[in-house]
């Protein structure tokens, strides 16, 4: 256990000297309390006026998105240095010297850069939660309710990006990872799922829709169950079925970096 | 118990065969070098032992049990050619995380840290970051690191690296200290001077073969050579010597002799004396490490 701690405090040191962890968290930060000046009892969205429980549930909505969004863009930034980070630098040949298995070493890496990008989303939606608890004078903590679940999504970019950078280089594993985030709230769009799912859509086209659908970390579609659960609307069984994508997506990925990085050679 | 037992080592790198069939064994209370010139397989070597990296034939064994068990790492301290700290903690706190990974509780840790930096003359500079400091007190920070949880084998490679005169030696003795309360150490070193006085044993290679094994002792002294010192020098004393041997230096009234099979230094003592010359001295030729890593090496290419 001591061992595991150790791991564990040894990268919140490393992730606590990065400058552009703090420069990215400032920008975070920034959006945040921007965003908040917006929020006032009476919005207005294609100049139909929102209020009462409607005006609370697009503020949630507002803020899980914005937590959440800065919450993945520091998952990929800690995810690309959480396998590689050591290696590059060597480090990790005194690490290893120690006794400690590398399953040990990687779980305890990934799960520091799940904890760091996790507070940071919880801090932001904390913040977003002060401005519009004083801003809207309501007291409603279902955004973390959201939050808990869009934890799926942090620790899966986590492990998806540090994946990746087992097998890309570092940077070019951030870049596939930030493509890879935005390209899922493609494959989330419902209109899309349901062309792709159509009877006039010749089978080839839907086994290959299939296949992207698999692949693709489903981030947007947790982060909609997320929303849906947090405002009370109704979930179906088909945005459940992406909870256990997500589930087992992580499943693998963990099986995947845990392999990779046990036959790597240093 | 040997500490290490290494059985027909091999890696290969692609085609390249970084280390081929290596024997040996590291007794308790032994200090074996690891000679031979860059790329000859030391660091391979010893990443092996560690498991660092994975030998493509062959097996080691740690006090006894199979290499592969982390648990042996505990009884492990390693410091690599050129240790990369983490630059971005402070000394005493680099240490401390190393304790931890070793496992040590809190007190233990504490104490440990404590120790070395007395010991290595970092407590005053305790609070400073690694990226403050000096070459030298990086390598000692590396070394501290290395002997934090009081192992029972050291593998060392260039543990003298950068570090000033006054440095060396005390790192020397350090070792010589744990070698003597019966850590095994297991040295990798350009520096053979150091080696000579460091080690009890030395395997030479190159190129990942194993061209020469042993005491440093008898590595160091050549073949059946003495050094013979006589009150004087008479020519005569030669034509008496080569029916025993061979003269194969004359230095004023120095004399290097190699003598042929069956005969002993006795022998020499005697033609001498026929001869009516004293001899002051006579002991076993000796050459420098060094003189003879380059002449296997040599003769190897």
């Amino acid at each position: 256990m001591i061992r595991f701690c150790g791991i564990i405090y040894g990268y919140f040191s490393y992730i606590g000297r990065r400058k552009t962890f703090y420069l990215v968290l400032g920008l975070g930060v920034l959006f945040v309390l921007i965003s908040g000046c917006f929020y006032s009892e009476n919005i207005t969205i294609n100049q139909r006026l929102i209020q009462g429980e409607n005006l609370i549930k697009v503020v949630r909505s507002i803020t899980l998105y914005l937590s959440i969004f800065w919450g993945m863009i520091l998952g990929i930034l800690i995810g690309i240095s959480t396998a590689t980070g050591e290696v590059e630098n060597r480090h990790i040949e005194l690490v290893l010297s120690k006794p400690i298995t590398r399953t040990e070493y990687i779980l305890a890496r990934l799960l520091t850069a799940f904890i760091i990008s996790f507070s940071i989303t919880l801090v932001m939606s904390i913040i977003s939660w002060v401005i519009y608890t004083l801003r809207l004078n309501v007291f409603d903590l279902r955004i973390f309710l959201g939050i808990g679940i869009s934890a799926l999504d942090i620790a899966l970019i986590v492990s998806f990006v540090t994946l990746i950078s087992l097998i890309l280089p570092r940077l070019l594993a951030g870049f596939v990872g930030l493509m890879t985030y935005f390209f899922s709230f493609i494959t989330g769009i419902d209109f899309l799922k349901g062309f792709v799912l159509s009877e006039d859509v010749p089978t080839f086209t839907k086994i290959i829709a299939r296949i992207i659908y698999i692949i693709v970390p489903p981030f947007t579609n947790i982060h909609k169950i997320a929303n849906s659960v947090m405002n009370r609307d109704m979930v179906s069984r088909g945005e459940f079925s992406n909870l256990i994508h997500g589930v087992l997506y992580l499943i693998i990925c963990l099986f995947l970096i845990i392999s990779i990085f046990r036959r790597k050679e240093f | 118990m040997p500490l290490i037992e290494t059985y027909n080592l091999s890696k290969r790198y692609g085609d390249i065969l970084a280390l081929n069939n290596l024997c040996f064994k590291l007794e308790e209370g032994e200090s074996l070098a690891l000679l031979g010139r860059n790329g000859a397989g030391k660091t391979t070597t010893m990443k092996l032992i560690l498991e660092l990296i994975r030998p493509t034939s062959g097996t080691i064994k740690v006090i006894g049990r199979d290499h592969r068990d982390h648990n042996l790492r505990r009884e492990i301290g390693y410091l690599p050619e050129e240790p990369a700290l983490p630059m971005y903690a402070k000394a005493k706190n680099a240490l401390l995380y190393y304790g931890m990974l070793l496992g040590l509780d809190r007190k233990t840790r504490n104490r440990r840290v404590d120790e070395l930096l007395h010991r290595m003359g970092l407590y005053e500079d305790r609070n400073r970051m690694l990226n403050e400091y000096s070459r030298g007190m990086q390598q000692r920070v590396a070394f501290a690191q290395a002997i934090i949880g009081e192992p029972k084998i050291l593998i060392l490679d260039e543990p003298t690296a950068g570090l000033d005169p006054i440095w060396r030696r005390e790192i020397r003795s350090i070792i010589k200290e744990m070698t003597n309360s019966g850590c095994a150490a297991l040295i990798s070193s350009h520096i053979l001077a150091e080696i000579e006085l460091e080690c009890d044993r030395a395997i030479i290679i190159d190129k990942g073969n194993t061209i020469k094994e042993g005491k440093i002792d008898e590595l160091i002294s050549v073949g059946r050579q003495y050094s013979v010192v006589v009150s004087e020098f008479k020519r005569g004393l030669i034509t008496g010597i080569e029916k025993i041997g061979k003269v194969i230096e004359i230095d004023g009234n120095k004399l290097r002799i190699e003598l042929k099979p069956g005969y002993s230094p006795q022998d020499i003592i005697e033609i001498v004396n026929k001869k009516k010359v004293d001899i002051v001295s006579i002991s076993i030729f000796k050459v420098a490490l060094e003189d003879i890593f380059s002449e296997l090496v040599k003769e190897k290419k």
